[in-house]
């Protein structure tokens, strides 16, 4: 059973309950500039920061914006000259392949070495400090590290492989695009790994006992309850790592603009080291507004991809 | 029990003429009308900054204040002795030094400016003020350069770069020149005449065999793998012959590597060097972190390089084995890039008056001898009339030979030459070290420089 009180009947009928006259303007108002007022930091804040921004972001990529010198209207001119900028997309398909290597690649690393530590046995502290170390101290500084340990004259990379017998003379790894390629995926690996192990370890960690003690009953091995048991439980876990690191090698810059600069030619140009350089070193600010368009609308689309997989599994 | 929705709210939705609603709507259209005009009021504006009549009668009279000195980090040293002197040589007028870290010149002040707060002097690479003196960024200083006493003898190269339409936009104020060094003892061993470097391709190329064959030792050093080293040691070659790979006016520039026989030769002449086992081990790799280690071991006969580099590492007794030369063109003409800094007041800057006054300090003669003890060129032929060519005898080829220097008159400098993505890089890499024609190259070469110059130039 419900009951009505007078103020909800003044609200459902527009009439005071009481008198059936008419409710007075001014209240109603002092209610709707209440609420108004309430919503208005938040809205300004939005404003200022979101709406704003990206309203003056638009009208940039619809001019030339140079850094300086006169701004003129060129209506849609840079989203024509994006598509057919053959570096620009030659940068597009080259981040893609290094987003796709890097995120596998990162994900596969991190469980492995999840597996290894989530078990609370002896060394296993060590291991998880150890690991997450990298992420700590940073890609930059890395990144510079790097650049150091890859020299063909002095780097120990070179050292390693020299005294180890597999190379016969000095390499000079960052010549070659595709080998740059390879030392940074590993950098960056080597880097996000020990972010990966702690949120998939924490999610084998979450899962009963009682699940792998059922799948040994029904005569699951090791490997059969890795991939029956803790892979499918740990879904929602590799989907998040996925998405994250997926955007995040989409946006990847720090170490190509350390380590290569994006040559040797375009070999290591991803997309926002181009967009970089046409902002700030050719200072065509307009043109490379409208190609962070381009890039958000398929960061966007592979984004949605990725979380309509997720749902349909 | 039922959740109905504030009554304000609830009105607007149910107002029979819906009034509300359309306030609202009218509101939010009226909102993003105005945000799209505010921000279409904004593209309209520009950051081109006021100009300071510098032909003012009162102009740089009387200076006092603080001025902001940017300078790039390279070029800290001199920009530190020369502030202090200006600060030791009168109270008025006080520096603010800021260094920026190398390459971030040109982005810093661009920054500045779209922000409308610049430093009252710069000093960018050279190669750099074109790109703000083509675009109203610096204030015009002709009357106040053509009217100093020593006008006819500053560096004409570093003066051209300066300039745009026939206004002059700074004042060169040290200089960084590309000299060809050889090891005079190895040349002696080497039977050569070690007073005389080579002075066209194939006496470059002769000399280089000639002191290979000394056991232990190569020919020639060079980077092959630093856009901006190859840039400022090896297109003098070129040059020599006014041969760039891009010429034309600022701004309408056109490619010019079909065709270019001076270019062509050059490329030749390192892909000889190259093949021929004359350059150092690793020179296809050679990022420049050891930039003539090997010459200055005395390893190495001939060294394409750079004065500060080899005077500042050298002991007494190698420097006096030396010979150095401006680069030869193929058939005999030469040539050398005039590298260094010119100082610029930047429109709308806070202080011009002072800040004239002290790039007027720093072109004095006192100040460019102090400069060459720091292994930078003066900027001043006239220096030479004093005792500078004993107490320098390695820099008077390069001072002597000046105004026939290059300093790389274009606004796209580093999209051209200076990056790893440059056309310039690619094209040396591939026509010295790969095993392909040198046609398919050069073709290669031609199409990228007339893209770059196509996208940046719209």
């Amino acid at each position: 059973m419900t009951t009505t009180t007078p103020y909800q009947t003044q609200l459902q009928t527009g009439k005071s309950g009481k008198t059936g006259k008419k409710a007075p303007r001014r209240a109603s108002r002092r209610d709707s500039y209440t609420g108004m007022l309430m919503l208005a930091p938040a809205v300004l804040l939005v404003a200022v920061f979101v709406i704003v921004p990206l309203v003056f972001a638009v009208v940039i990529s619809l001019t030339n914006w140079p850094l300086v010198g006169e701004v003129k209207f060129n209506g849609v001119e840079n989203y024509v000259t994006a598509f057919a900028d053959t570096v620009f997309w030659g940068s597009i398909l080259y981040t893609l392949g290094f987003a796709v290597i890097s995120t596998a690649l990162g994900i596969a690393v991190g469980y492995l070495l999840a597996m290894l530590v989530r078990s609370n046995r002896r060394g296993a502290g060590l291991i998880r400090t150890a690991v997450f170390l990298p992420y700590v101290i940073g890609i930059t500084s890395l990144s510079f590290v790097a650049i150091l340990e890859f020299r063909p004259d002095s780097g120990a990379l070179d050292q390693l492989l020299l005294n180890l017998g597999i190379t016969s003379a000095p390499t000079a790894w960052l010549l070659d695009g595709t080998s740059a390629t390879v030392l940074i995926v590993l950098l960056g690996t080597y880097v996000g790994a020990g972010f990966t192990m702690i949120i998939l370890m924490s999610g084998m960690q979450s899962i009963p006992e009682e699940l792998y003690e059922s799948a040994q009953i029904d005569g699951a091995g090791r490997w059969k309850q890795e991939f029956l048991v803790t892979v499918p439980l740990l879904k929602r876990y590799l989907g998040l790592l996925t998405v994250m690191g997926f955007i995040g090698a989409v946006l990847a810059f720090t170490q190509f603009f350390i380590i290569t600069g994006g040559g040797p030619g375009t070999g290591t140009l991803t997309t926002m080291l181009y967009v970089y350089n046409k902002a700030f070193g050719d200072l065509q600010v307009g043109y490379a507004t409208a190609l962070s368009f381009v890039v958000v609308v398929i960061a966007a689309g592979l984004t949605l991809i990725q979380f309509r997989v997720m749902r349909e599994d | 029990m039922m959740h109905s929705p504030p009554a304000g709210l609830r009105r607007a939705q149910n107002s029979p003429d819906g009034g509300s609603r359309d306030f609202s709507r009218r509101s939010a259209l009226m909102l993003g009308a105005a945000a799209v005009a505010a921000t279409f009021g904004l593209s309209g504006c520009s950051a081109v900054l006021p100009e300071t009549d510098v032909a003012a009668a009162n102009f740089g009279k009387n200076p006092s204040g603080t001025i902001r000195f940017w300078c790039r980090a390279t070029a800290f040293k001199p920009a530190q002795l020369i502030v202090d002197k200006y600060h030791r040589a009168q109270q008025a007028v006080r520096i603010d030094l800021t260094v920026l870290p190398e390459g971030q010149m040109t982005t810093k002040l661009a920054t500045a400016i779209r922000g409308g707060s610049v430093p009252d002097v710069v000093a960018p690479d050279s190669v750099t003020t074109p790109v703000f003196s083509t675009r109203d960024a610096l204030t015009d200083l002709t009357p106040l350069i053509n009217g100093l006493p020593y006008a006819e003898y500053l560096n004409k190269p570093l003066l051209d770069v300066a300039s745009f339409n026939g206004k002059i936009y700074g004042l060169p104020a040290l200089s960084n020149v590309s000299q060809l060094f050889w090891n005079k003892e190895l040349y002696e061993k080497a039977g050569l005449n070690p007073e005389k470097g080579p002075g066209n391709y194939a006496e470059y190329l002769e000399h280089a065999a000639a002191v290979q064959s000394i056991n232990g030792v190569s020919g020639v050093t060079f980077t092959g793998n630093s856009a901006g080293i190859l840039g400022y040691v090896i297109q003098p070659h070129f040059w020599a012959d006014r041969s760039p790979f891009y010429n034309g006016p600022l701004g309408h520039q056109q490619a010019a590597v079909l065709g270019n026989e001076p270019l062509r030769r050059t490329l030749e002449l390192y892909r000889s060097f190259y093949r021929e086992g004359l350059a150092q081990p690793g020179a296809e790799a050679d990022s420049g972190a050891a930039w003539g280690q090997d010459f200055l071991k005395g390893t190495v006969g001939l060294f394409p390089g750079s004065y500060d580099l080899v005077v500042g590492s050298a002991t007494p007794e190698f420097l006096d084995k030396l010979g150095v030369s401006a680069f030869p063109g193929p058939d005999g003409n030469v040539s050398q890039f005039s590298g260094g800094a010119v100082l610029s007041i930047p429109r709308g800057a806070a202080n011009p008056g002072a800040a004239w006054d002290f790039i007027r300090f720093v072109g004095e003669l006192e100040q460019q001898s102090e400069l060459a003890a720091l292994g930078w060129y003066p900027v001043r032929s006239d220096i030479l009339k004093t005792g500078f060519a004993e107490k320098f005898p390695l820099m008077v080829p390069g001072m002597e030979r000046m105004n026939e220097g290059f300093a790389a008159p274009t606004t796209l400098y580093t999209q051209l030459t200076n990056t790893v993505q440059s056309p310039w890089l690619a094209m040396f890499r591939e026509a010295v070290f790969s095993q392909e024609a040198l046609d398919d190259v050069l073709q290669r070469g031609h199409e990228e420089t007339a893209r770059v110059l196509k996208v940046n130039q719209a």
